[in-house]
């Protein structure tokens, strides 16, 4: 159905391995170190248990999709993989050392970077403040110190470049006038811009429509090949199988099931959620 | 079997030690109550004391001092009928003797809650003063008392000297409350004496800000060049001070009402022409006399009496201004 | 970083004069503090008509810039705040008890203004810290922490004057720097406004700060993902702003040797009138400083503008009320059309590449000592 070469087809067109046979995944290679891992998580909030005794793996270069029905923990495991609260048992361990947040800003600074669905933008700041939020190149010393928005300016735009994103407006266009699906492509391009080394996507195509949807879906894969670490949080199989080289279930809280993208296809996969959810 | 026993006498010891504290306590209770006990009187006022009302409250609370009472000034936070009629009632339930009354508004909104002190044997006065053109005491009166000061009397007062002083041209009265009954009726009854000797007289409102009421003043000034005086109906004199500065008319005329220490230096100096003293301090203590010699020796006024208004200007302000420190004018 | 373009693309994407000039008002219009503009305008016409002799003359200037200082200046920190998405009521009460705390270390402490002034400020950014504090680890919302500390501090500055005004010696210097009328006739205080309304729009635009102060009021837990100190933004927030009532209160104390009780009374209110008027947003993230300096000259316009019409005196506040309202319904319906507006056909811009291909160019013409179309598309 699609044509094996990305660079014969004309990017943003969302093509790219959007068939549902399998494909040839590598495998994860003996004694890696995942850039991020969950080691039996468990989290309960007062009389409601979230998440019992959940682990994982990111490695770097692959994307991994967490898979569950609304419910299921997925939220609840994001939130302690980026520091928003820590889990009441289990560990996290960075790049093979453990490590534990206090706060988001700590995952942060060790290049986690996540993009929940409807906090990507600030909508009223342009595209350029948008993207070095956070990072604000500045210039000047001491107590003067002033935004840099020549610098800001060619920031915003290498990292849009870089993602091939083609922005029909410029990077003064305020937030709310920008689409979701490029919502989500400039947080990503963000995100790879100032180097994060685990990119955490919550639902990143649920709101889009199916052209959209196949552009951040592209994104996302540059993002792999770029090096980073990726999970992808989806309700949508489709999207998920597209992208995905290693797959997660979560149901009730549990890890339900795992497979490598070929090992399984969508029949099966709908299945196994269907029994299992 | 005898542990079930022993702990049933040793509950019985402690019940019978309890019972006897209980009885003891009482008699001693008794006993005190056998004592004499302060009056106890409660001053519902119009406004937390402080400024105007701080007044009310110091003279209730001197009074309560000379007289060997207890005296609780109590106001509602914000001034309706309602609100205040809800704080006679805390009196009430709270067995007062006597209730003094900053009473606001007509006798109607208070029959029924006089009513219901009078069954409960509670003297209640009236701390405002009495309709005009009534001086002697109706017997029939919801009040034992009525003592006050007048405002509408104030205003007029304030009219008055000003014809006196010979004004010729405008005058203008600054309301920085409007919306406050006192003020208002500072204002119309000043603004009809004038009116009634024809001289022209405006009403303005202005705020508590003294920078946006001096622009506000200015302002009025230069849209009525023939403005010869200005009065500052509620609050206090700064905001016409400057203005009286800021226009560069050093010869008009301010007037206001109470004391502070600015407007004492005002009056000293010769800026400000005088003020008008309603002694609030009498009208807190008077109340509390007349309801302890009612309480304690069943007197009665005959005639209503008016604590105020009075004028301070250049002629009594030193033997005023050394009183006005220490809070009593 | 980008493609080689080609010089047919790039002349492509270059629009004409006219439109970049048409272009121009648009965003211009697009701007927030433009309504306040058209505002003030308006308000210009209706009052010098209704007293021509009086209204356009440099007293009323005068006046109405007197007036608008004091109220500005809080006003100023009441907008920052409400940009970065709180509310502060207390600003009135902080203004009377830092003006009393000022008053008490001259007249007192014997403390000469130049120390007593400053302490004054630091006092108001403590009480700032207090409610910013309160706001962030309780996380109540603001309206409600500030309503109580409002009636906490004004309830110590009752207590404390025992409801009498304090007045204290100013040396006439003081006096002159803070609040004379030493600029032409205008007010000293006129210039301390513009210098902190300067500092605020620096502030808002220039600064990685500003950056997140729009940031929290518009998004905050995006902010907070992104690692932006909102906890700090917040505290640090409410401190300028009462630090800025603080030095209204001095300039006020300055000014009229005195101290009440009831200082500042109703100011909050005002503030949040003016801050609306001058096109910033009740829901935060968006607004303006400058704008917020329109606004209260407005205020002062339509309150010297109503004396000097001899408008009826028992119906100033009306009057006020009405056109406040008529200035943020213009304002808000304004910006609404505005902001459904797209840009001028002949100004699509090109994309990214585009973009680079132009500032490449823009680069070019910087060296050649041209001006360029870079003029008209600067980031906001």
């Amino acid at each position: 159905m699609t044509d094996a070469s990305p660079a014969a087809l004309p990017s943003g067109s969302g093509s790219r391995e959007h068939h549902m046979p399998r494909r040839k995944i590598d495998p994860i290679p003996a004694g890696a170190v995942p850039v991020m891992e969950a080691v039996n998580i468990s989290k309960a909030f007062g009389a409601t248990t979230a998440l019992v005794d959940v682990s994982l793996r990111a490695y770097a270069g692959r994307v991994l999709a967490l898979l569950g029905d609304n419910g299921a923990g997925k939220s609840t495991l994001i939130k302690i993989l980026c520091g928003v609260f820590p889990p009441d048992r289990g560990e996290l361990r960075f790049q093979g050392e453990p490590v534990r947040f206090t706060n988001p800003a700590q995952a942060r600074g060790l290049g986690i970077a996540t993009v929940f669905q409807d906090l990507a933008v600030c909508e009223l700041l342009s595209v350029t403040r948008n993207v070095v939020l956070g990072r604000e190149p500045q210039k000047g010393f001491g107590p003067f110190k002033w935004l840099d928005i020549k610098r800001a300016d060619e920031m915003a735009r290498s990292a849009l470049l870089k993602l091939g994103v083609r922005w029909e407006r410029g990077l003064d266009e305020r937030g709310v006038n920008i689409s979701g699906g490029e919502r989500q492509s400039l947080a990503i391009a963000r995100a790879m811009f100032f180097g994060s080394s685990l990119l955490v996507l919550d639902e990143p195509t649920s709101a889009l429509a199916v052209r959209q949807a196949g552009k951040v879906l592209d994104h996302i894969l540059q993002a792999r090949d770029s090096g980073q670490a990726v999970i992808l949080i989806t309700h949508n199989f489709r999207h998920a199988l597209s992208v995905a080289d290693d797959l997660t279930v979560l149901a009730q809280g549990k890890v339900a099931a795992h497979f490598r993208r070929d090992e399984i296809d969508l029949d099966e996969l709908t299945d196994l959620v269907a029994r299992i959810a | 079997m005898s542990q079930c026993k022993a702990s049933l006498v040793s509950g019985f010891i402690r019940a019978a030690a309890m019972a006897t504290t209980a009885v003891a306590a009482l008699a001693f209770a008794g006993a005190a109550k056998a004592d004499e006990k302060p009056l106890s009187i409660y001053f519902v006022g119009c406004a937390p004391p402080t400024g105007f009302h701080g007044y009310l409250a110091r003279g209730a609370a001197e009074a309560g001092k000379n007289l060997g009472v207890q005296v609780t000034y109590i106001y509602p936070d914000e001034l309706t009928i309602p609100n205040q009629v809800e704080k006679i009632e805390e009196a009430i339930a709270a067995h007062a003797n006597g209730i003094a009354l900053c009473a606001f508004a007509q006798d109607a909104a208070y029959v029924d809650v006089a009513k219901h002190a009078k069954d409960a044997g509670i003297a209640f006065g009236s701390a405002a003063a009495p309709p005009a053109g009534s001086q002697v005491r109706d017997p029939n009166d919801i009040y034992l008392f009525r003592t006050g000061s007048d405002e509408k009397a104030a205003g007029a007062l304030t009219g008055k000297r000003l014809i006196a002083l010979g004004v010729k041209g405008g005058v203008v009265v600054a309301d920085q409350q409007p919306g406050d009954a006192t003020c208002r009726d500072r204002a119309d009854s000043e603004i009809a004496v004038l009116k009634a000797a024809g001289i022209k007289a405006e009403f303005l409102e202005t705020s508590m800000d003294p920078g946006q009421e001096s622009e506000a003043v200015v302002n009025y000034l230069r849209a009525n060049p023939g403005t010869a005086a200005a009065t500052s109906v509620c609050h206090i004199s700064s905001g016409l001070l400057s203005a009286k500065k800021d226009s560069g008319k050093s010869d008009l005329i301010i007037t206001g009402y109470d004391l502070d220490a600015e407007a004492l230096k005002a009056i000293q100096d010769g800026r400000q022409a005088f003020t008008i003293d309603q002694q609030q301090f009498w009208r807190g203590y008077m109340p509390i006399l007349l309801l302890t010699h009612y309480l304690k020796y069943g007197l009665v006024e005959g005639n209503y009496f008016l604590t105020g208004p009075t004028i301070v200007d250049k002629s009594n302000i030193e033997q005023v201004a050394k009183l006005v420190t220490a809070g009593f004018r | 970083m980008a493609d080689a373009p080609s010089t047919q693309a790039v002349a492509a994407a270059r629009p004409s004069l006219g439109v970049v000039a048409g272009e121009t008002m648009r965003r211009l219009l697009l701007r927030p503090e433009a309504t306040s503009v058209a505002a003030l305008v308006i308000l210009f016409c209706v009052f010098s008509y209704l007293s021509p002799e009086l209204f356009p003359a440099k007293l009323t200037y005068i006046s109405i810039t007197s007036f608008a200082a004091e109220l500005g200046i809080v006003s100023i920190g009441v907008t920052m705040l409400m940009i970065g998405g709180h509310f502060d009521l207390s600003v009135g009460a902080v203004l009377g008890l830092t003006s009393y705390f000022a008053t008490v270390l001259m007249r007192d402490a014997g403390w000469p203004p130049i120390f007593a002034a400053p302490a004054a400020v630091l006092v108001g950014a403590g009480l700032g810290a207090i409610n910013g504090a309160l706001v962030v680890a309780f996380r109540i919302h603001s309206f409600v922490v500030t309503l109580g500390t409002m009636l906490i501090w004004r309830g110590v500055v009752i207590a404390l004057t025992g409801g009498f005004p304090i007045t204290v010696d100013i040396p006439s210097v003081f006096r002159d720097v803070m609040s004379g009328t030493l600029i032409f006739g205008f007010r000293m205080s006129v210039v301390w406004f513009f210098a902190i309304g300067a500092a605020g729009t620096l502030l808002l635009g220039r600064t990685r700060v500003g950056n997140w102060i729009q940031a929290r009021g518009q998004n905050e837990q995006a902010a907070r993902n992104l690692g932006v100190p909102v906890n700090r933004v917040t505290i640090f927030l409410f401190m300028l702003t009462s630090a800025l009532a603080a030095m209204a209160g001095v300039i006020q104390v300055a000014r009229f040797a005195s101290v009440d009780a009831l200082r500042g009374q109703d100011m909050e209110l005002q503030a949040v009138a003016v801050t609306v008027i001058g096109g910033t947003l009740l829901s935060g993230g968006y607004g303006s400083v400058i704008g917020t300096v329109l606004g209260a000259i407005t205020f002062g316009m339509i309150q010297v503008g109503l004396v000097l019409a001899h408008a009826p005196g028992h119906y100033f506040r009306t009057l006020t009320g009405f056109i406040v309202v008529a200035a943020v319904i213009l304002n808000t319906s304004v910006a609404r059309r505005m902001a459904r507006s797209r840009p001028l056909a002949g100004f699509r811009r090109g994309n990214v590449e585009t973009d680079a291909a132009l500032a490449g160019e823009a680069l070019a013409d910087n060296e050649a000592g041209q001006p360029t179309a870079d003029a008209a598309r600067g980031s906001p």
